[in-house]
Order: C-alpha cells, then structure tokens, then sequence
C-alpha cells in the first residue's frame, strides 16, 4: 500500500490501494461521525439529570447529582459533559464543583436520580405506561447508580470547582453553563461522583444538572 | 508500509510508502474537511428549525422543536447539535432542556416546523429541502411526556436589552434516538412565551445495522 500527495477522486465501489498523504507527510483523513457516536451506538454513554434540587456542599448527606460506580462494576467511569443552571437565588452557595469520594457499599437513604441511564437506547417501551415505575426505568441502565440524594459513607472531596455563581441568579439574559471534560476524570469501581455546592447549600428547587459519562471496562 | 518521524516534502502526485509519525511513535494526520463533510455530502445530515414557538414543558402536548423517528424509519438518529434563542421575557421558565420520549405512532394535531429536511441545502432547482426519515414538528400531541435527559442552559427573568446572546452547542453524537424514539427542545421550569423561543436541531440518519 502506498500513499499518494494531493486531489483524488475516488467514486463509490472503486477500490484503491492508495492512501492520501499532505505536502508534509502527514496522513489526510476524514471523520465519518461525531466525537462519541462509536461508543453511543455501542450503548456505552450514559448520563444523570437531576432537575430543581437544593444541591448541598460535600458531605455524607448529598442531595445533588451523585453517581455511584459499585465495585463489582467491572467498568470505569470517563466523564465527557457537564451541565448546571442555578435557577433560584442561592446566595452563600458560591459554586458548584466535582466531587469524588469512595463509597465500597450502596449509598442508603437513596431517591433515585430524575432521569439516567444509556444515551443510545431511547425510551424503554412500555416503560411510561407503568405509572408506579420509577422514572429511572425509563432508560436502559448502566452499571453505575444515579441518585439526587444518598447517604455516603465519607463526604467526596471536591476536586474542580466548576464555576461560580454570584449572591444573586442574573436578571437578564441566558446563561451556558458548561463543558466537555474530554476523559480528564476517570471513576473506577468503588468509587463517587457528585456535583457540590462549595459554599453553602442551594436554596430549594435551585439547581438543575446533567453529567454524562462512559462506561468502559476495567482492563 | 513503514513509518518515519519528522517533516517531509511531497509534491502533487508523489507517492510514498512511510507513514508520518510524531516524536513518540503517534501517527501524524489533518483532517480534510470540517468534521461532518462525509456525512453532509452524502446527504446523511438534517435538521428542524422552528421559530418563535411557545415552547411547553415536557407534555403530551408539545410546542417547540419536535422531532419524531418513526418505528419503521430504519435509521437511528445521531443527534449533532443545537441552537436556541429565547427573544421574549419567559420569567418562569428558568431553561431548556433536550428531552427524549417514546412514540410507537404518528403524533396527531401537528404543525410541521418551520424548515426542516437536508442540510446539503436546495441543490439542483429544489423548493424545499430534502426530507429524510425523522419528521420535524412545532407543535404536536403525543403519546407520552418527553422526559428531560439534558439540561441544556439557563435562562433570566429577563432577556437581554444590549449585545447578543449565542447559545448554542455540541452534542457530538453522545444521544441516538431510535426508532420509534422522539426528541424535543423543552423547557424546564414553564413554558416559554408566546413568540419566545426559535431553535434549530441537527442531526445525522445512520442505518440501524
């Protein structure tokens, strides 16, 4: 096989042995799809929102967005997405921030996350018929546990404060609050994530929060 | 086929057997066009577009930015990105969110949105845009409430009077809507106002394989 430099044109069907190098040597290529859609077809994305909830600073009692990796899991969590609206006035609260701590048996005193679950496979059919199914069962889950609040057996150590809100929600205009974390944290069996206030605990029904995250084998 | 670090030089035609590799043995390439060329010109890519709506809530009766992939349609959809704008006070409505349901039949008392179809845009003579499977909606009624899955952003009391808001982002293919799935533009705490909101949706039609 031998790469060529420069335009080509191949028409569907054609075979070549040919690849497509630049002037300097680097090989040229193509994406066929967006940055997550190999692992998203393959139903290993999944992702927690939690909507209008008093997220408290780290503690044992967390009432947020709190992931757990159980450690029979067999997979590692890689974090790609966070998102956060504060949506009420939460003064002393000054931030919101990730969280990570280590949980060997389930959280107690749970309520389960507002929606979670794989990102590729859609509404479970039949699941919004059964009106006592918790809305967890609408997706199909994971490995990991998502709750809005849990009792941990340690506080999660904050370990990035994502941003910080100010004493008062803005009065005018939208506001985008957040980023690809790009695998930069990786949650390995036994362990937690939460997003955190940093401060002081939100006001109630203040904040709203999605993390996405993969879900890849312990090698 | 070998690999070689470093700069080289190749005119037009020139083949080569080497590889360019980087300083720690990582193959070294530029993509060629923007990331969703393939796609787009081989007409994979779509879109929805709806302006000014109400946009509700998730509720079986839906206002906003609606997009339905039939049971039969063969295709998973790959969402790609968004874009939405609230021009009108919606105190009340604190956001929005990308929200995903469950839809086994046609969703009744629809409006179509405003523009939807293929993004290798009115080629060749044509009025309108090239439908693919999904079916874009403003307004419809539908099985089941969509549920929030992905708070999207945070909108004030107010908008604003001065500059320019841009509010939009990447969704990099991390949610598939399958058949039989449907994907809205809803807002979080209540609806938005009359004329308020205009979004656009994007997504690409990959075959369920």
């Amino acid at each position: 096989m031998a790469d060529r430099s420069g335009d080509k044109r191949a028409y569907d069907g054609m075979s070549t042995l040919d690849g497509r190098v630049g002037q300097q040597g680097d090989k040229i290529v193509s994406l066929l799809h967006a940055e997550h859609y190999e692992n998203c077809i393959r139903q290993k994305i999944f992702f927690s929102t939690n909507l209008a909830k008093a997220t408290t600073v780290a503690g044992v009692n967390m009432v947020g967005n709190i992931i757990w990796n159980p450690p029979d899991s067999g997979v590692n969590l890689e974090f790609i997405l966070w998102k956060s609206v504060i949506a009420v006035t939460s003064a002393t609260t000054t931030g919101v921030g990730l969280a990570f701590g280590y949980q060997t048996t389930p959280p107690t005193t749970v309520t389960p996350a507002d929606a979670f679950g794989n990102t590729a496979t859609g509404i479970v059919p039949g699941a919004l018929l059964q009106t006592t199914t918790p809305p967890t069962a609408f997706f199909k889950a994971g490995k990991a546990l998502c709750y809005s609040v849990a009792t941990l057996l340690f506080a999660p150590v904050l370990v990035n404060q994502l941003y910080h809100n100010t004493a008062a929600i803005s009065g005018v205009g939208a506001e985008y609050i957040g980023e690809d974390m790009d695998a930069i944290y990786i949650l390995p069996p036994g362990g937690i994530a939460c997003l955190v206030a940093v401060g002081a605990t939100m006001a109630a029904s203040a904040h709203s929060s999605t993390l996405i995250f993969k879900e890849i084998p312990v090698l | 086929m070998a690999a070689r670090a470093g700069i080289s030089k190749f005119g037009d035609g020139q083949s080569t057997l080497d590889s360019r590799i980087g300083q720690q043995g990582d193959l070294i390439v530029t993509e060629l066009h923007g990331r969703y060329y393939e796609q787009a010109v081989r007409k994979n890519i779509f879109f929805s577009t709806s302006l000014v709506r109400a946009t509700s809530i998730g509720a079986t009766a839906q206002i906003g930015n609606i997009v339905w992939n039939p049971p039969d349609s063969g295709v998973n959809l790959v969402m790609t990105k968004w874009v939405s704008n609230i021009v009108a006070t919606s105190a009340t409505c604190t956001g929005m969110a990308l929200g995903i349901g469950y839809q086994p039949l046609t969703p009744t008392t629809v409006t179509v949105a405003d523009a939807s179809g293929c993004t290798y845009a009115a080629v060749q003579g044509q009025t309108s845009f090239l439908p693919g499977k999904a079916k874009a909606y403003a307004i419809a009624t539908l099985l089941f409430a969509p549920v929030s899955v992905h708070v999207l952003y945070h909108n004030t009391a107010a908008i604003n009077t001065v500059g320019v808001d841009q509010v939009s982002g990447d969704l990099e293919g991390m949610w598939i809507i399958p058949p039989g799935g449907i994907v809205t533009m809803q807002a979080l705490g209540a609806a938005a106002a009359a004329s308020a909101h205009s979004s656009t949706l994007c997504w690409e039609e990959c075959p369920v394989l």
